[in-house]
């Protein structure tokens, strides 16, 4: 049952492969962003000892971790499902015994781990070849606890990345929301800035919102800068969101479902 | 003069096409705006932690900001929407209706398209700067305007040169787009302040890969003393860039018309 | 009268080299590689007259292609001289690229998503034609091709015919001397075809514009080139009138004869038999000699239908390519 889907997923990490020189250019995409972050903190720290409980190591070591997850969290791409909606493509899935969710999740998680993985060893290498100051953990448990708030944020990245390409039932042309997503969520996330570095109002918005536990919540433990206590009530929220996300797509998904065979799609 | 007139007609042609998709347009300029809020948000932040950046205050830093974005418009507006296509001229073949045509081809290829939601665009990142100059955060005088001028234009031809000569390898390779998104994201560097980079990176930015000039050097022009030798040579940059690059694409040309088939 | 293009032992050699695969593979090839010589054109001459309307044919990859891209300044040739309207061709000067226009059945290059006329006015600006010439010309193609509702309609919108007659019109506004025309009949219906073919010959007779043309339907070039240069694995197996082609590799007529009563027995004294079924016979019969032999089956059988017709110019043509291999 599950096998099927774990087909899906490396296929679509092979077809991945096959464009190499894309492949290592998308590398250098994300390492040079990085440089110029961690050269502009590395300006920034040398009037300042702390910013709002960062230093200047664990500055660095938060974009470090938020280049590294943001592919696999990502609700960037979007583009699968509003396509076959679209072109009305989507009629194949419905029509083969693959839930077409799984399906995508499965794609997904190809992709996502394929980058993921070499990612990880572009940016060792960045590490050691500037030099980086990586802030490591001084408390071993936290490690296991980042990790178990990793793969709950890839659930809920592949979630709302989902919910979010159902749009597409409803909006029949492009409209924007691709860019508001592309420029508002790495702010959302954490991606763009700690967000304990945003005025207080923003904070508060911003955690009242799921994005938050997609980048932002797993690097606080990493960094060590919340109590085990908050620890557990943001795996709990993040479990809820999770839910909550779930539920809400099955519901979109009917909705939009009747919606595309109600149109003759 | 005829190659103006061309210019123009293109200019008309694209501007019918644009109203024709007129809800991309909008989206096109929202995007811009969002891209450029951004932006500012960022160093927003970073500034209510600290006055300065290695020495630059917001208010350098906000030129910075708006002059890298109206040179990343400028090149969007005239030149990038071509440079794409140049990989699918030569996949495609219709690089051979421009050749058979009486007109330089380079001229044809960088030139055809212009995007008008980019050239619209334009308006958010002078604001910024006309708002910088009327509350008195930066003073212009004629002649550092004029200087101001010169270096934005030599900004954008160094990303013109690069940009062509990188499309132009998809004569040889296929996956020249790839190429093209790597220097998109090289060239966004630009929009930080040179102090960020030291040693060895300073010297890397400035002359083996020019991005600190592109946007840094006119603003540098503004808020401190520049020196002439800086001035020339990101003129003579400009001017080697565009005239290797030019004998570049001439010769993919050539090797293009002996080895197609 | 003008000879617009001379060509002289034309040759043309690709070069490419064999790639073993994967990465290694790459390695090796940058140190040694191995070249393939691919010989498209062996060394080909022909001279071609002003207002001369010339079918190019032959199979996929015999150097259709290539003789067009060379002759129209896209390629430049290994070996061999060429001339065309007395310029050389791959130096592309603009007088020379003002003078010349090349449509391909495959490509388009009208813009998709604007009206034809946008396209037109560019060609316009582009080989500067003056305002009155423009509108004469763009007035009589459009008029010719009866197209003149078409041009303020996004290309997008039109069928493959009504964009292959715009392409026309856009290669034709400049009065080109020479016209270069890759399969422009290709994919195109029955009728449009026709229409096609009635156009180009209407336009070559008024005009005397040159127009060299290769189509893989040997229905256009019966009816539109009077002289044929055919073409096989880079040489040139013949350059003559289409008459003289019938002339010289199929001398014969067929015949087609129905019996009332059998096919009587020793028929092949009269001709070479083609095919036969149960009452009918189909014979090759030398060209001098149909007559006769018409009027002696007449007298000798009963016969209910006689039909003599030319050899279709399409077994000629297999034929010739045939013997070469």
């Amino acid at each position: 049952m599950f096998r099927k889907y774990l087909k899906v997923a490396s296929v679509v990490y092979q077809e991945g492969t096959q464009y190499r020189l894309q492949y290592v250019a998308s590398f250098l995409c994300v390492i040079f962003p990085l440089l110029a972050v961690v050269f502009l903190w590395r300006t920034v720290f040398q009037d300042i000892q702390m910013i709002e409980g960062f230093t200047e190591s664990m500055m660095i070591t938060y974009y470090i971790l938020v280049a590294l997850l943001t592919d696999l969290v990502s609700p960037g791409i979007m583009m699968y499902i509003t396509e076959d909606i679209r072109e009305g493509t989507l009629s194949k899935y419905l029509l083969r015994p693959i839930s077409r969710r799984w399906y995508h999740f499965s794609e997904e998680i190809g992709i996502s781990l394929g980058y993921s993985l070499v990612a990880l060893i572009v940016i060792l290498g960045f590490i050691f070849l500037f030099a980086v100051d990586f802030y490591f953990p001084a408390n071993l448990l936290y490690i296991p606890l980042f990790l178990v708030s990793v793969g709950l944020s890839m659930v809920l990245g592949t979630g709302l990345t989902y919910l979010f390409s159902l749009s597409a039932f409803w909006l029949e042309e492009d409209t924007g929301l691709d860019y508001v997503l592309e420029y508002l969520v790495p702010i959302l996330t954490g991606a763009l800035i700690p967000l304990a570095l945003l005025p207080e109002f923003v904070y508060q918005v911003a955690s009242f919102l799921p994005f938050k536990y997609l980048l932002y919540f797993p690097i606080e433990i990493f960094l060590e800068r919340i109590t085990l206590s908050e620890i557990g009530y943001g795996l709990f929220t993040q479990i809820l969101w999770i839910g909550v996300i779930y539920l809400l797509g099955a519901w979109v998904w009917r909705r939009g479902c009747r919606r595309y065979t109600a149109r003759g799609g | 003069m005829r190659y103006l007139k061309l210019w123009v007609f293109f200019l008309k042609n694209c501007l019918l096409r644009e109203m024709e998709f007129r809800g991309n347009f909008v989206i096109e300029i929202g995007g811009n705006l969002l891209r450029l809020g951004i932006t500012i948000l960022f160093f927003q932040v970073i500034f209510l932690h600290t006055p300065t950046i290695g020495g630059w205050d917001i208010h350098i830093t906000l030129l910075l900001v708006a002059v890298n974005q109206l040179i990343n418009n400028l090149y969007n507006a005239f030149f990038r929407a071509n440079i794409y296509q140049i990989s699918e001229y030569v996949r495609e073949g219709t690089l051979d209706f421009i050749l058979v045509k009486p007109i330089d081809p380079q001229f044809f290829t960088t030139l055809r398209y212009v995007s008008f939601s980019a050239l619209f665009s334009l308006v958010f990142p002078l604001l910024i700067i006309f708002y910088l100059a009327t509350a008195g955060k930066i003073t212009f005088s004629l002649p550092i305007f004029s200087l101001f001028l010169l270096l934005l234009l030599c900004g954008v031809a160094i990303r013109y040169a690069i940009g062509v000569a990188v499309m132009t390898l998809s004569f040889w390779v296929t996956e020249a787009y790839a190429l093209h998104g790597l220097y998109s994201e090289f060239f966004s560097l630009s929009g930080y302040p040179a102090v960020i980079f030291r040693g060895g990176w300073q010297f890397f930015f400035t002359f083996i890969i020019p991005i600190i000039v592109v946007a840094n050097f006119p603003v540098m022009a503004v808020t401190q003393v520049l020196s002439p030798a800086a001035v020339l040579f990101a003129v003579g940059l400009s001017a080697l860039l565009l005239l290797i690059t030019r004998k570049f694409f001439h010769f993919a040309l050539r090797n293009y018309c002996s080895a197609s088939s | 009268m003008n000879t617009v293009i001379k060509v002289e032992s034309l040759q043309r050699v690709y070069r490419s080299y064999k790639k073993e695969p994967g990465f290694v593979g790459s390695l090796k090839g940058l140190v040694k590689r191995q070249y393939l010589n691919v010989e498209a054109l062996k060394g080909i001459s022909f001279n071609i007259q002003e207002g001369e309307f010339v079918g190019y044919i032959g199979p996929n990859g015999a150097g259709k292609t290539t003789t067009l891209k060379i002759l129209s300044g896209l390629l430049y040739p290994t070996a061999g001289t060429v001339e065309v309207l007395g310029f050389t061709p791959w130096r592309r000067s603009n007088d020379f690229r003002r003078q010349i226009a090349f449509t391909m059945g495959q490509k388009e290059q009208l813009w998709w998503d604007l009206p034809a006329m946008e396209s037109f006015l560019l060609n316009k600006e582009i080989y500067s034609i003056p305002q009155r010439a423009f509108n004469d010309q763009l007035a009589y193609l459009t008029e010719l091709l009866a197209v003149k509702d078409l041009l303020d309609i996004p290309v997008r919108n039109l069928s493959l015919g009504e964009r292959m007659k715009l392409e026309l019109i856009a290669s034709l506004l400049h009065r080109p001397r020479l016209l270069f025309l890759d399969e422009p009949t290709i994919g195109l219906d029955v009728v449009s075809q026709k229409k096609m073919r009635d156009f180009l010959k209407e336009y070559n007779r008024r005009e005397k514009t040159t127009i060299i043309f290769t189509s893989h339907y040997l229905k256009d070039i019966e009816e539109l080139c009077p002289r044929v240069i055919i073409i096989n694995a880079g040489s040139l197996l013949f350059d003559g009138g289409l008459d003289e082609l019938t002339r010289k590799y199929s001398p014969h007529k067929v015949l087609k004869l129905t019996f009332t009563d059998g096919i009587p027995a020793g028929i092949e004294r009269y001709g070479e038999v083609i095919g036969q079924d149960e009452l009918t016979v189909t014979l090759h019969v030398n060209e001098e000699g149909v007559a006769h032999c018409a009027r002696e089956l007449l007298g000798n059988f009963s016969i209910e239908d006689i039909s003599i017709v030319e050899v279709p110019l399409e077994d000629t043509i297999r034929k010739i390519f045939l013997t070469q291999e």
